[in-house]
């Protein structure tokens, strides 16, 4: 073929690709935008993940935690560093895309002890719209994880304003 | 060779015009939401105002009405309430009525107004606000969220995530009553 008529055919392929990819667009649920998972890392450590969808983000200030007992819990949640979005009317606010793991202090948890987890956390789209407050929650123990593949399962995910 | 360049200038148009569809699906999303309230019901319900004094939606029935659903911790939200509030200053004496619905709590809505020039009725309630809005179609009670019904109380707009000045303005201008 003549090298010059390959440059349109890209082109047309590029114009397929963007209506391709405008039709598949849409708001996902907000379980499927922010999956939620929470395990006990060791018997010192509760390790609280959410694996965030391409295009949605979460904010760091918006994480709130309660764990009953409430004496499990045992020094201050360890977060990882965010991205920083200059919001024109928040101001500098820490964000989370693709991943973030937040690991919680606990006392030491014996075979038989269960922890109840509970996260609030908050996130939006790029698109221009913002989820709700989305209430996680999980049953911890020791002996429970191994049988769930280290991963405990959310007991509830459920939206509260 | 002048066809040659033509069919290069046709790609590259087509080409662009591919790419704004894309670019514009990735920062708008989708709205085809469907309300299950009919216009008459929506104009039977009331809300409180700030000042926790019920108000009913029919007093704006046979307006063009738009209403935003909205709340304090939402960011797209607060970027366009001075867009409706331009909007209200500028067509509502050709019978244009925002209103806007928190979905929010009343003393944050009320510190909020102090410093927002809000140019349009506030109404709030935390809990049926968003009842009302997903009962309009927002499925999974995101924000911001806006509807318009035009005189006749048929949708003209319904719609999630932040609205463009120019978007709006061109609904509110093709359907103001001549």
């Amino acid at each position: 073929m003549n090298p010059w008529f390959r440059l349109p055919l890209l082109l047309l392929g590029l114009f397929l690709l963007g209506t391709t990819a405008a039709k598949d667009v849409e708001l996902l649920e907000p379980e499927s935008a922010f999956r939620f998972s929470a395990r006990l890392a060791s018997p010192q450590e509760i390790e609280v993940q959410y694996r965030i969808a391409e295009g949605y983000y979460m904010y760091r200030e918006k994480f709130r935690f309660e764990i009953n007992p409430p004496a499990t819990l045992s020094g201050n949640v360890k977060f990882p560093h965010g991205k920083i979005k200059n919001d024109p009317l928040f101001g500098k606010v820490e964000i989370y895309r693709r991943k973030v793991t937040i690991r919680i202090p606990v006392s030491t948890v014996s075979a038989d002890d269960k922890i109840e987890i509970y996260v609030t956390s908050q996130g939006c789209a790029d698109a221009g719209v913002c989820y709700p407050k989305m209430k996680s929650s999980a049953l911890l123990g020791m002996s429970s994880q191994a049988t769930q593949n280290d991963i405990a399962k959310p007991l509830s995910s459920l939206f509260n304003h | 060779m002048k066809d040659f360049r033509l069919v290069m200038l046709g790609g590259v148009i087509i080409a662009f015009a591919g790419i704004a569809l894309m670019l514009d699906a990735l920062f708008s999303p989708k709205t085809t939401l469907q309300s299950e309230i009919s216009y008459p019901a929506l104009m039977s319900i009331s809300l409180p105002d700030i000042a926790d004094k019920p108000q009913a939606l029919g007093q704006w029935q046979g307006k063009l009405l738009a209403i935003n659903f909205w709340a304090t911790w939402c960011a797209p939200c607060r970027e366009e309430i001075p867009v409706f509030s331009l909007m209200q200053e500028k067509y509502a004496a050709k019978g244009l009525q925002i209103v806007g619905i928190a979905a929010d709590k009343p003393d944050k809505v009320v510190q909020f107004l102090k410093t927002e020039n809000f140019r349009y009725p506030a109404l709030i309630d935390l809990t049926s606000a968003m009842d009302l809005s997903k009962r309009l179609g927002n499925r999974l009670g995101l924000l911001p969220h806006t509807i318009i019904f035009n005189a006749e109380g048929k949708i003209v707009l319904n719609k999630l995530g932040q609205i463009q000045e120019s978007e709006l303005e061109n609904i509110i201008l093709r359907n103001l009553a001549k």
